[in-house]
């Protein structure tokens, strides 16, 4: 810095100094002009540079004779600082004279101010002189530094609140729904949160206080702040629901501003008459305040409150296996809940050593383990179990007369286990805490449990389901276990129920079975040509099931090689050549893998399948097995012709030619085979036709277009 | 091989380097970044995450989840709309279809006749609840579920709904929510997976479930969705091979464990670990499972109580029955999957059957559930993807009509755990179109479905590629209004 601008930046401090004492002096008398105002707000912003300027001068100030700092830019950082801290100065004291600054706070800010300012220009002048040693050097640094930390200090307090910094910090309890209290948990945090910044002790902007029910009462400069009951003529609900551009709106642009539920809070509040001591419980269940509530604060869990201490977390893992699994109920919870599996990994002893864990022990399932009897009294030290589940045990109703002094134990499951009336109901006597006990599958009988349910009105006895044969249900028809249906001579037949004790009935005869005359299936069947099982499961107590019928079908013999000479369909080529002998196949319904992958089709052109033997055959019929599904203009070939020949260079000759019946009208859709019969003629080579129908008949929705024609197998004998 | 040892080299130092560069100020100030209770003490409060604990006290431990794949129509099954009875064969008022996008399959049509439903309804049990006469046995139990009519989506397509439902994401490659479940709660039998999964299907027209439904997207593999077969393997690949018994069988996993573990130790790659854990799971499952796939034990009460088809391999009520089986052996996520649902056309008779399919088996879940006293820890979630439109897909007529594809509103319920019972929640509109009352969003459903686990959606997070994801992805709150 040159002498010049040296010489300036002096006077320019004097200015200020006299500029400040002229506001301190006068201060109170002044009125500020609003362009003035502005300015003044500048001085939270400017703040930081003489912060960080001072902050450099104790540094060098501090280490100077040590080090022997005599450079000239010390003195520049010297003398800007101090400008910088006057004219810091002087913006604060502006701002001071907006109406809401008040307080001790403030003058402490103020006060440690000056002296601040005070100090670096004097001694900017001072510290050449010659009484100034190492030792003063020292002094004045740690003087300045208090002199910063204070002023910080104060005017940090006053911007933010003396807990701005800890806040987050300080852990807030959770406040249980039933202790809640509708002014100091619900209303008094918003506006601790969005108000109380500006209409505090040390600002009170408007001269309007937010911080307790008194001055809340008081309202400010304007009048009250709201009407008892009449959020609608409320100063405050009018002022925070201005739009946000408007002068009068609150919270100022800039600051944090308030939430929609904020608003409907503030105004149910005050629609409610702003009571100040009324618990959120005492207010109507259907209150609109009360149902927000509901969704702020937790409502604490009895069941899951506990006092006892946690165990041992190496306790737990000593005992943890793959049969016996030890979890923590939740996250910072003492409770445990312990599983066992695998009915031969369990030994009484695994129950007796969870001793050393019996006060954390809050949900026990053993269910279908081998406990016995005795093994409940281990059980019985379990002091804070709430839920028990000994289905499918060895115990008996007996033996839970040892549970009867767990005074937490809250819900018990005894399903399927030896239950009787008398026991169970003498042992019940002494549970005076239970809350629900399940009895299914027990030898309780429906009036035994009506009786339990009438004696225990404060235990929910859940009997479960029984049928009393009242309303039957329905069979499902019986299964087949052959993997095909397609034979070569002879096939076992493998029918099957799920369903223990079904009988099974059936005819070959094409006669519908029933459950009086129609052959019983014994488990032995066989059968050597086409045959048409149709079959039905009957059992006592049941509604006989829907018929089932399985077409067994004989293929003696099977090319060695197969062609499909024209294309097939694009979206119907099964397994192409592959799919005629595959013995799979199809069915209905275009969900069905087996419509999908085993259907082979044509609409375009013929079906031409080309065959050929090593050895010649002896053939007596060909048959095309085919689905018919007139609604969706699948039909059975117009014709199906056979051509044959026995020596490679022979041209085919025409066997034989089947027209099958086109229906007549829509029918059902049907699944059957087209049988073209040769007789008896031995070949070596073969050419099957088949023609899909060109023209679909007059009858038909879709007449005139040209139908599909579906073939899954190809049977040969 | 060398260019490997080389990296490994190279991965280790960086490794080194950047664990000894956080040491010092910076790695407090970082780990009270990442751990905001760091310099706060001991507290009590259920931020952070620990993976296998549930964050605060559950009510359910586990769930049942019977997916209706296809989508079945609200509006033959729980939504009620009298209104379509009067309007019938009217057009949609364009004021309520508004801008909404249809689906290709109706877009082009020239017109949208209002379809009433052809199942009649009535109010069941003493909470009233509105079912319609092809469920039967449901509405025997509606006073153990929660209706919720008030559902809504953003897909409106089958793979991108079902997708988004069971991964809160469209797109897939995400973790699906069994396998949330698995890492958020870790297993409670260490014998059985956690996350298994169950397909059957009616002969309504289907479509297709694809194993990324199940998937463990980013998570570690142990969590991911085992599907368990109809057939005579029903967990593929865990049979010992003919000739092995069970002491070989085990002596070579113990030999193969040491070697994992070597190589463990030179690499550090977690996977390795999740892969002995795994074969370890595989020994003790070839008990487990035959134990639990053995339906031949079953009472003929429970026979009744599921119908006969629960001893049919492979059908929705074996499937039911099943679920109940894994469930109770503490399975955390049984995943069932009945498709056939999706009835664009024929609808009256498709979805009877379809009906007739689940309905007495989903009831006999809950009774059965209920009277071995488990209903109270399971949670029970029925229904679909989607809704399906008020006005007819196709051609309607008094016999038969179709419903498209409705993300705008559909029906679905819940049980057990938690869930407050014999409930209607959310309202549709007269016509059943939109939402008029208290709309759940799919993240919000499974916001809610976490928290009656313990689990808060907002923190049951995994870091992956440099994103922290969640189940319910940045959206979705707790539906408190059905909480018990």
């Amino acid at each position: 810095m040159n002498k010049k601008w040296r010489g300036l930046t002096e006077q320019f401090v004097i200015i200020c100094g006299i500029f400040s004492v002229f506001l301190i002096v006068f201060g109170e008398a002044l009125v500020i002009p609003s362009f003035i105002q502005s300015i003044g707000r500048i001085h939270p912003l400017l703040l930081h540079f003489p912060i960080v300027l001072v902050c450099g001068i104790i540094v060098t100030e501090f280490v100077r004779f040590k080090n022997k700092l005599s450079a000239p830019w010390i003195e520049d950082l010297w003398i800007v600082a101090s400008a910088f801290t006057g004219i810091t100065l002087i913006l604060g004291l502006l701002l001071a004279q907006e109406p809401g600054y008040t307080g001790d706070l403030l003058s402490w800010h103020k006060w440690s101010a000056i002296a601040l300012f005070t100090l670096i220009s004097a001694f900017y002048w001072l510290r050449n002189t010659r009484f100034y040693t190492h030792l003063s050097a020292k002094i004045l640094s740690l003087t300045l530094a208090i002199s910063l930390i204070l002023t910080g200090h104060f005017g940090a307090n006053l911007t933010h609140g003396a807990s701005y910094v800890w806040e987050p910090m300080q852990k807030a309890q959770p406040i249980k729904y039933e202790d809640a209290l509708v002014f100091k948990d619900m209303v008094q945090p918003i506006l601790h949160a969005k108000c109380e910044g500006c209409h505090n002790l040390e600002k009170m902007k408007a001269q309007l206080l937010m911080i307790d029910e008194k001055s809340l009462l008081k309202g400010g400069k304007s009048g009250p702040l709201f009407i008892h009951g009449r959020p609608d003529s409320s100063r405050l609900i009018e002022r925070i629901n201005l739009l946000a551009d408007d002068k009068e709106h609150m919270p100022p642009i800039g600051q944090p501003q308030l939430s929609d539920q904020d608003k409907i809070i503030l105004a149910l509040w005050i629609k409610g008459n702003a009571t100040f001591t009324k618990k959120v419980m005492q207010l109507p269940p259907s209150d609109s305040l009360n149902l927000i509530a509901q969704k702020i604060f937790s409502i604490i869990d009895e069941e899951a409150q506990f006092d006892f201490p946690a165990a041992d977390q190496k306790v737990i893992d000593t005992f943890s296996d793959a049969y016996r699994t030890i979890s923590p109920w939740a996250k910072n919870s003492p409770a445990l809940r312990i599983n066992f599996f695998q009915k031969n990994a369990f030994r009484s002893n695994k129950l007796i050593e969870l001793k050393e864990l019996k006060k954390q022990i809050v949900f026990l399932s053993l269910a279908k383990m081998p406990v016995k009897d005795a093994d409940l009294s281990t059980i019985a030290n379990f002091e804070n179990l709430q839920r028990l589940d000994l289905n499918y045990t060895d115990i008996t109703s007996k033996g839970l007369n040892v549970l009867q002094n767990l005074s937490q134990l809250k819900s018990l499951s005894v399903s399927g286990t030896q239950m009787d009336y008398a026991s169970l109901s003498a042992s019940l006597k002494g549970f005076k805490f239970l809350k629900s006990l399940y009895v299914w599958d027990t030898p309780l009988s429906p009036q035994d449990i009506q009786l339990l349910t009438q004696n225990f009105k404060k235990i929910q006895i859940v009997g479960g389901f029984k049928d009393d044969g009242k309303s039957p249900l329905k069979l499902n028809p019986p299964q087949l276990n052959n993997p095909t249906t397609i034979f070569d001579l002879q096939a076992e037949i493998k029918l099957f129920h799920p369903i223990k004790g079904v009988e099974i009935r059936y005819t070959t005869d094409g006669t519908e079975p029933d459950s009086l005359n129609s052959a019983v299936f014994n488990g032995k069947m066989s059968i050597s040509k086409n045959t048409k099982i149709r079959t039905k499961a009957f059992k006592t107590g049941w509604i006989g099931s829907d018929e089932i019928i399985f077409d067994f079908y004989a293929c003696k013999i099977r090319p060695d090689s197969i062609a499909v000479l024209l294309p097939l369909n694009r979206v119907h080529q099964a397994q192409a050549e592959k799919s005629y002998f595959d013995r799979l196949l199809g069915t209905f319904g275009a969900n069905s893998p087996a419509w999908a992958n085993y259907w082979t089709g044509v609409r375009n052109n013929n079906l031409e399948i080309y065959m050929s033997f090593k050895e010649p055959k002896a053939i007596s019929t060909i048959s095309l097995r085919i689905m018919e599904e007139l609604a969706t203009g699948i039909f059975p070939p117009e014709s199906v012709e056979i051509w044959g020949r026995n020596s490679p260079t022979a041209p085919f000759k025409l066997v034989q030619k089947t027209k099958p019946i086109i229906p007549k009208e829509i029918r059902t859709h049907l699944l059957y085979t087209v049988d073209v019969p040769i007789k008896s003629k031995v070949f070596n080579e073969l050419k099957l036709i088949a023609k899909p129908v060109e023209e679909i008949p007059e009858w038909h929705n879709s007449k005139g277009k040209k139908a599909l024609l579906l073939v899954d197998e190809i049977l040969i004998n | 091989m060398e260019k490997e040892i080389l990296e490994h080299g190279l991965n280790f130092n960086r490794r080194r380097f950047l664990s000894t560069m956080s040491l010092g100020l910076g790695s407090v100030a970082l780990g009270s970044l990442m751990i905001p209770n760091l310099l706060n003490g001991g507290d009590r409060d259920d931020s952070g995450f620990t993976p296998g604990i549930p964050h605060f006290a559950p009510k359910a431990k586990r769930v049942i989840y019977l997916f209706q794949n296809g989508a079945p129509s609200q509006l033959e099954t729980f939504d009620f709309k009298p209104k379509l009875c009067e309007m019938y064969g009217m057009d949609l008022p364009a004021s309520v279809r508004g801008e909404q996008r249809l689906t290709g399959m109706t877009a082009n049509q020239a017109s949208f006749p209002l379809a009433a439903s052809f199942a009649n309804f009535q109010k069941y049990g003493k909470s009233g609840t509105f079912v319609s006469d092809i469920l039967p046995y449901t509405s025997k139990i509606v006073d153990d579920i929660c209706v919720i009519k008030s559902m809504y989506t953003e897909a409106i397509n089958h793979d991108p709904a079902l997708t988004f439902l069971q991964t809160g994401s469209q797109q897939g490659n995400r973790p699906s929510m069994g396998a949330w479940l698995s890492y958020g709660l870790g297993n409670e039998n260490k014998n059985l997976p956690d996350f298994t999964v169950l397909l059957s299907r009616g002969i309504g027209n289907g479509q297709g479930v694809y194993s990324k439904l199940w998937s463990n997207g980013f998570l570690d593999s142990i969590h991911q969705g085992v599907q368990f077969s109809k057939g005579e393997d029903p967990v593929l690949y865990i049979k010992d091979p003919a000739g092995m018994g069970r002491k070989e069988r085990r002596e070579m996993l113990d030999n193969l464990a040491t070697l994992n573990q070597m190589s463990y130790e030179e690499f550090g790659d977690p996977e390795i670990t999740a892969k002995v854990k795994q074969y370890e799971m595989a020994y003790r499952m070839q008990t487990a499972v035959p134990e639990v796939m053995d339906l031949s034990k079953e009472s003929d009460d429970i026979v009744k109580l599921y119908g006969p088809d629960c001893l049919v391999p492979g059908t929705f009520a074996a499937n039911c029955l099943l679920a109940r089986k894994l469930s109770e052996n503490g399975v955390r996520f049984v995943q069932l999957y009945h498709q056939g649902w999706d009835q664009h056309g024929n609808l009256p008779f498709e979805i009877k059957s379809q009906a007739k399919d689940v309905d007495q088996a989903s009831a006999a879940l809950i009774t059965d559930l209920k009277q071995r006293g488990l209903l109270d820890e399971t949670l029970v979630i029925w229904g679909g993807e989607f809704g399906r439109t008020s006005y007819s897909q196709g051609k309607l007529t008094p016999e038969n009509y179709g419903r498209d594809h409705h993300p705008r509103c559909f029906s679905i319920w819940m049980a057990g755990g938690g869930i407050k019972p014999g409930i209607s929640y959310g309202e549709t509109d007269e016509l059943g179109y939109n939402i008029v009352k208290n709309p759940v969003h799919v993240h919000d459903f499974q916001a809610t479905v976490l928290h009656t686990l313990g689990l808060n959606h907002k923190k049951l997070i995994f870091k992956h590629l440099g994103r922290r994801y969640r189940l319910t992805d940045i959206s979705g709150k707790v539906v408190h209004d059905i909480l018990s």
